[in-house]
């Protein structure tokens, strides 16, 4: 179990060759960590047998093996949903930032993970990836081979160019027709009025949205000395800095920056979790599977 | 600007390290790549300008230091730029001393001063030095830099006021193929620039002048027509050209007798001050507490009083007698005498010959009344009769051209009195003498100084020198004056007016003595050109005269630069003068500021 639960930790995933392989570790690791999951038992075909507890329903109760063991055995079923999601990957260059492992590393990992729970729990999983407009464009399903499209599509990122966030919603807005769960994985690092005004058009046609903002520690903390020159990983441009005499402001504006999107979220019942790149994955799969469950 | 020890500029070089460095570091700066300058900017946008502000200040002030540190290493040396070293001209230097130059140390500066220029100039430049005042007793020649130097120090401070127009003058009629220069080294008082309308290669080298000067303007007596009988009264008059208020004392000694007086005199104003004296004490001086200039803190005194004058009258003397001694009983200081032949009388005891209503005069009595005239007491009154004969006209045409005798109808009163000059001040405030009728007149047309006029404009009273002519004859026919009160003052002001000048046995510095006679002063210096050289007592003929300063030169008014300006004077100051200035100092306090000033901007 607990050689499993590592795989949590982004450091040790961002070792592991294999993006499937990566997915299939931290999945499982997370779901064995998972003491009495409430996560599984709505699927119609048959998995497993589980001794009764008090408090499950008796109608679940398989009576035949009851009558051979003289002991309550409750059916297990594996899940069969209509549930489509969309993967809204940011590729921009902004994401490529990050100390240890960068944000669109930890995206990626987290993009393939949320694609392989889905998968697992079959329902239907798209990937859509950008940063000015729409890269890659998978659309949602169920099949095996959709879920290898993902992965490879996912294996295939790289570092784009500046963040059109809003645009490219308002664009998937118009694309994206029927209900379904749009998890939005990027930092955000555009005109927070108009993204926050796409995130509630997606609201407004019915989809359903998780929002994780992906954000390096450094980018909290700012924790440069020397005076350097800074360099934007997405426009390119060069700016002479000397950290010590900002910091209070950079910082003082960053956390206006998150609490922006905080507030602006909540007031939209957007759920939105900020995930820092040197926390594990199971906070942000947790925070999916409660998602899910609202929904089902 | 001139460096003692030039080889340390080399130094200079090394103001490229911090520059070097500076882009250096700028080119090894550390690039950091980071997700998004956005909020970077919005934190940098007001402190970035400024950070690289601070950035090149810094360099400066760097720089600064290593070129302030190697200019003070040079002992930089700076010249004043008017007076270049080394010129070859021909120069005139005129030092100032006059005794407003007294003032502290002013005089041995503008010697010092003078010195300094001198040696300015090129050994083979030619110089003419003189003083402003007393140039009599002094002989400039254009001399070589050490006789000029020797002749600089034989200038003394003077006594007298001086005037820079006749040395301009010379000075401009100069012939030298040297370029020619005239350098004034003196506090610039408004009358040493009295009559000068424009200068040219004019120097002015400006010592300044005290501002707390108190000076004695004058004594004189109150009253002098008065006779006095025990006491008479000498009023002062003390000037305060300071900015402060004077407090002090002022003291009248003469012989044993000394009196004092506390005196309060407020910034830029008069104080009249009355002192008793008895009539036995004729002269004696005044002091006041002294300033820094204390020439004219003293006033030397002789007063002549008032003693009985000798008239003699020719022609109707009646109402005249009857004016100048009305009674017996009134004491008058006249003694009358009057004759009928002017030809046999000895003039010589007389003071005053009154002609009233004369026909005419003999040649000899011309001749007679001239020599009178000579002797500077003595005057002559004529009173224009009805008929005027040619040879009296001749003799008075001085005064005026004598014309027709004139009956009018009716009558005319005096119109205007000429109370500006002294004897007739007492009318200034008395109309009475205005009321006085006068039925017939003599036109003149004057030429002389009219001292009152009648209703038509034409001359009643008219002076020159010592003889007054009145256009009518004193008699009741001519004038209702015989009758009026005011006949007596007015024979006594003409009287006076007469012979009063130069009754006091006053002079200024720089007057000369007409009369002949052996001058010498108390301290047993004889003044052989008659001129007096500085302020005292002197006697001639066993007579006490004495000297005072000219209060005109103890008024602190010097030219004002825009009228310097407009003479086309340059003016220049001893700082200017003051040779080549060690700026190590300067530079080593600059390399200062510059280390203060960047460890600020390090803190900022």
């Amino acid at each position: 179990m607990k050689s499993k639960a590592r795989y949590l930790n982004p450091e040790v995933v961002a070792r592991l060759s294999r993006l499937d392989l990566k997915a299939r570790l931290v999945v499982e690791g997370f779901l064995t960590g998972l003491h009495h999951s409430p996560y599984k038992g709505f699927s119609q075909e048959f998995t497993d047998y589980r001794p009764y507890i008090p408090g499950d329903e008796l109608k679940c109760i398989d009576w035949k093996v009851y009558a051979r063991r003289d002991r309550f055995y409750v059916k297990e079923y594996q899940e069969e949903t209509n549930l489509r999601a969309y993967i809204l990957l940011d590729k921009s260059g902004s994401m490529g930032y990050g100390k240890h492992i960068t944000k669109l590393e930890y995206a990626k990992f987290l993009s393939a993970c949320l694609a392989y729970l889905l998968f697992k729990q079959r329902d239907g999983v798209g990937i859509i990836t950008f940063d000015t407009k729409i890269n890659d464009f998978i659309p949602p399903s169920a099949k095996k081979i959709n879920f290898t499209r993902i992965i490879e599509a996912i294996d295939n990122i790289n570092p784009g160019n500046e963040t059109s966030l809003a645009q490219v919603l308002f664009e998937l807005g118009r694309k994206i027709k029927r209900r379904a769960l749009v998890i939005l994985i990027s930092d955000l690092f555009d005109e927070p009025k108009m993204v926050l005004k796409s995130l509630k058009s997606f609201r407004a046609r019915k989809h359903e949205i998780i929002v994780f903002q992906i954000i390096d520690s450094q980018e909290f903390t700012f924790p440069f000395g020397e005076t350097a020159i800074f360099q934007d990983m997405e426009t390119d441009e060069n700016l002479v800095i000397e950290p010590g005499a900002i910091r209070d402001s950079y910082q003082k504006r960053f956390k206006e920056f998150l609490n922006y999107y905080h507030q602006g979220v909540l007031e939209s019942h957007i759920d939105y979790e900020l995930i820092n790149t040197e926390e594990t994955f199971d906070h942000a799969l947790f925070s999916y599977l409660q998602k899910r469950a609202r929904l089902l | 600007m001139k460096f003692l020890y030039p080889v340390y500029l080399f130094g200079l070089i090394l103001i490229a390290i911090p520059i070097i460095i500076h882009l250096y570091f700028r080119k090894k700066l550390k690039k950091i790549f980071f997700s998004s300058l956005m909020f970077l900017k919005r934190a940098e946008a007001s402190r970035l300008r400024w950070l690289r502000l601070k950035e090149i200040l810094i360099l400066i002030m760097r720089c600064l230091i290593i070129a302030a540190i190697f200019l003070a290493l040079a002992r930089p040396q700076f010249e004043g730029g008017l007076f270049t070293k080394n010129r070859l001209a021909a120069v005139y230097v005129i030092i100032d001393n006059s005794f407003s130059m007294g003032y502290d140390k002013n005089f041995e500066t503008a010697l010092n001063q003078a010195e300094k220029i001198i040696f300015t100039y090129s050994p083979k430049s030619v110089f003419y030095v003189a003083p402003l005042c007393n140039q009599q007793n002094f002989k400039p020649f254009w001399s070589n830099r050490n006789s000029a130097l020797k002749i600089l120090r034989e200038i003394k401070l003077s006594y007298s006021m001086g005037s820079l127009k006749d040395l301009y003058t010379r000075f401009l009629e100069e012939k030298t193929e040297l370029p020619k220069e005239f350098i004034y080294i003196g506090d610039g008082q408004t009358i040493n620039f009295k009559d000068i309308e424009a200068l040219k290669d004019f120097y002015w080298l400006k010592i300044p002048i005290g501002s707390s000067n108190i000076v004695i303007e004058y004594g004189a007596l109150k009253n002098p027509f008065l006779t006095p009988k025990d006491y008479y009264e000498l009023k002062v008059n003390i000037k305060n050209y300071s900015t402060r208020s004077y407090l002090g004392k002022v003291q009248l000694v003469a012989d044993n007798y000394v009196r004092q007086q506390d005196c309060e005199i407020p910034p830029g104003q008069d104080l009249i001050t009355t002192f008793s004296i008895p009539v036995m004490i004729k002269n004696g001086v005044v002091k006041i507490d002294g300033d820094s200039l204390a020439i004219d803190n003293q006033y030397f005194f002789t007063k002549s009083l008032l003693t009985r004058v000798k008239v003699l009258i020719a022609g109707n003397d009646e109402y005249i007698k009857l004016g100048l001694s009305p009674s017996a009983t009134i004491k008058t200081p006249f003694e009358i005498e009057n004759t009928t032949d002017l030809k046999r009388i000895d003039l010589r005891p007389f003071q005053i010959v009154i002609l009233n209503g004369i026909e005419e005069i003999t040649e000899f009595e011309i001749l007679k009344l001239n020599n009178f005239l000579t002797q500077p007491r003595n005057g002559l009154i004529v009173f224009i009769g009805p008929k005027v004969g040619q040879q009296l006209k001749n003799f008075l045409t001085d005064c005026g051209n004598i014309e027709d005798w004139i009956n009018i109808d009716g009558y005319l009163n005096i119109k205007w009195f000429d109370t500006n000059y002294e004897p007739f001040y007492i009318f200034a405030d008395n109309p009475g003498l205005k009321t006085i009728k006068f039925f017939k007149f003599c036109r003149i047309t004057p030429r002389g100084r009219a001292l009152a006029r009648l209703d038509n404009d034409m001359p009643l009273i008219i002076n020159h020198s010592n003889i007054m002519v009145i256009a009518t004859e004193f008699n009741e026919n001519n004038t209702d004056i015989v009758y009026n009160s005011n006949f007596l003052p007015l024979l006594h002001s003409l009287i006076y007016g007469l012979i009063n000048k130069n009754i006091d046995n006053e002079f200024k510095v720089g007057e000369k003595l007409l009369r002949p006679g052996l001058i010498k002063g108390l301290d047993g210096e004889i003044l052989s050109e008659g001129i007096f050289s500085k302020p005292g007592f002197y006697t001639v003929d066993s007579e006490t005269l004495s000297v005072n300063i000219d209060p005109l030169e103890s008024k602190p008014v010097t030219i004002s630069s825009e009228m310097a300006k407009n003479l086309g004077i340059k003016t220049i100051t001893t700082e200017s003068l003051s040779g080549p200035a060690d700026l190590t100092t300067l530079f080593l306090i600059l390399a200062l500021c510059a280390l203060v000033c960047e460890l600020l901007f390090l803190l900022l």
